[in-house]
């Protein structure tokens, strides 16, 4: 992700900001500027509160290009209290086996990338569960 | 109403490695270690935690204990050895990240161990001068020590903001004072990894001269004396200092050791006075009155002097406490820590 980028897409990754469509009142995470469900554009921004449930997690033992290093590492999607999905890494996992699909989990503030030692370091939410497991 | 601290939080990372494990990596004697330094193990950061990351999440907890809107926060300072950038504020992205900016001034502070309550005294001056209405002061490290150093024992990881105003404060600030002199008991050289420190001299001439001037300074200023303190919380390089300290000045030690979480998260440095303070804050009652002093190498002390007020019962359920963070723990061994800690050399 080059800097320019980075710094535009800052408040969905850092405040988890996002769209709410004034007239159907559905929720969009990223942020958009069009309601898909009623094709309105009366939408305002709006920060996420953080806190929903785990959908679905997988186990990465063969990272990405950048991750090779971390894993393992989890991967979930998270369903939002408002009711939008995003996927997102699963971090404060103790015990692997007490990961349930269901689990009230918050999002955490937590480093996403860090191309190189010299460049940018790309800050995001990542979700933890809410009850240490 | 007078100003205090309107609301306050803290992030300890969850990984721990035991003075056990490290020394059986050195060959060292732990029961020894862990007795002369009264200190059980250490936090570790994840491998995707730093400094930023660790003042987000606590200024988070501190936002919610406060009850305050963000926007409303018009400083932020973070104070911290260990920094992400050597140029490009933590600050910044802190006060991204929790939705205070931009009408507001940011910085980032260095003073070793005492940059966060420094940052403090900022906040105080700005609110009392009614230049702020709100403003967050945040202390914060990932501690480094060089492998195989006493140091290493002790570099622990985490963090606490305070929420300082004149709104509803749960302790209001009575009065601070400091202790400032250029004192070379530890140092870190631009560039350089690893601190280094002047061994027993970081002892007696450095945190002992600066905690207790800065106390005794503090109390005749407000024409006090240690009695009247009902809690107390001294920087922690370990849990045996501000023991020491506390009998210097005939301070029995109950009224200390609810502050030691360095006993189980280690030294969090420019954490480790503000964490302590926490956790007094987490276990104080209206009307008791608390003492906090920092201490930085190089050296400094920041004394500040606080009555809790009934308003902490009214923020209680709010507070995410400091032993929920050091209660929540994984222990690595010596292996993943080197590697949380970034020390293989990996290109």
């Amino acid at each position: 992700m080059g800097v320019a980028q980075s710094w535009r897409t800052q408040s969905s990754r850092y405040r988890l900001a996002g769209s709410k469509c004034n007239e159907c009142k559905n929720y969009y995470f990223p942020v958009t500027v069009v309601c898909s469900n009623c094709e309105s554009d009366n939408l305002e921004v709006i920060n996420f509160k953080g806190t929903g449930k785990l959908v679905e997690w997988t186990r990465v033992d063969e990272g990405a290009s950048g991750f090779d290093h971390v894993v393992p590492y989890y991967f979930a999607i998270i369903q939002l209290d408002e009711g939008v999905r995003l996927s997102a890494q699963l971090v404060s996992v103790m015990d692997e086996s007490k990961i349930t699909d269901g689990m009230p989990v918050r999002m955490t503030f937590r480093k996403l990338m860090e191309s190189t030692r010299e460049g940018i370091i790309e800050y995001g939410f990542k979700a933890e569960p809410v009850n240490p497991i | 109403m007078s100003v205090g601290i309107e609301g306050y939080g803290v992030y300890i990372p969850y990984f721990r490695i035991t003075v056990k494990e490290i020394a059986r990596m050195w060959n060292d004697d732990h029961k020894t270690i862990s007795k002369g330094i009264n200190v059980i193990e250490k936090a570790v950061p994840d491998m995707d935690e730093d400094t930023a990351t660790i003042s987000v999440n606590a200024a988070r907890n501190a936002l919610n204990h406060s009850g305050i809107d963000p926007k409303n926060l018009e400083a932020i300072y973070v104070g911290s050895e260990s920094h992400p950038y050597a140029v490009k504020p933590t600050a910044v992205t802190v006060a991204e990240a929790i939705g205070a900016t931009p009408y507001m001034t940011a910085a980032d502070l260095e003073f070793a161990c005492k940059a966060g309550t420094a940052g403090m005294q900022m906040v105080f001056g700005l609110v009392k001068a009614n230049e702020i209405k709100y403003g967050l002061a945040i202390g914060t490290d990932c501690a480094q020590g060089r492998p195989g150093d006493a140091l290493e024992y002790t570099a622990g990881a985490g963090g606490a903001a305070f929420i300082i105003g004149n709104e509803a404060p749960i302790a209001t600030l009575e009065g601070m004072a400091s202790f400032t002199t250029d004192t070379p008991d530890f140092w870190r050289r631009e560039g350089a990894r690893y601190p280094s420190h002047a061994g027993r001299f970081t002892g007696e001439p450095s945190y002992f001269r600066h905690t207790i001037s800065a106390t005794e300074r503090l109390l005749n200023k407000l024409n006090l004396n240690v009695e009247d303190f009902d809690r107390i919380s001294f920087h922690q390089p370990n849990g045996r200092f501000p023991l020491s300290a506390a009998k210097i000045l005939n301070i029995p030690r109950e009224k200390v050791e609810d502050s030691l979480c360095v006993v189980k998260v280690g030294n969090t440095y420019s954490a480790a006075s503000m964490v302590g303070f926490a956790r007094q804050l987490d276990l104080a009652k209206p009307g008791e009155r608390i003492l906090l002093v920092s201490y930085g190498s190089g050296a400094g002390s920041d004394a500040f002097s606080f009555v809790v007020t009934d308003e902490i019962e009214n923020k209680r359920d709010r507070a995410v406490l400091v032993d929920q963070y050091i209660s929540r723990r994984k222990e690595l061994d010596y292996a993943m820590y080197a590697k949380h800690r970034g020390k293989f050399v990996m290109e």
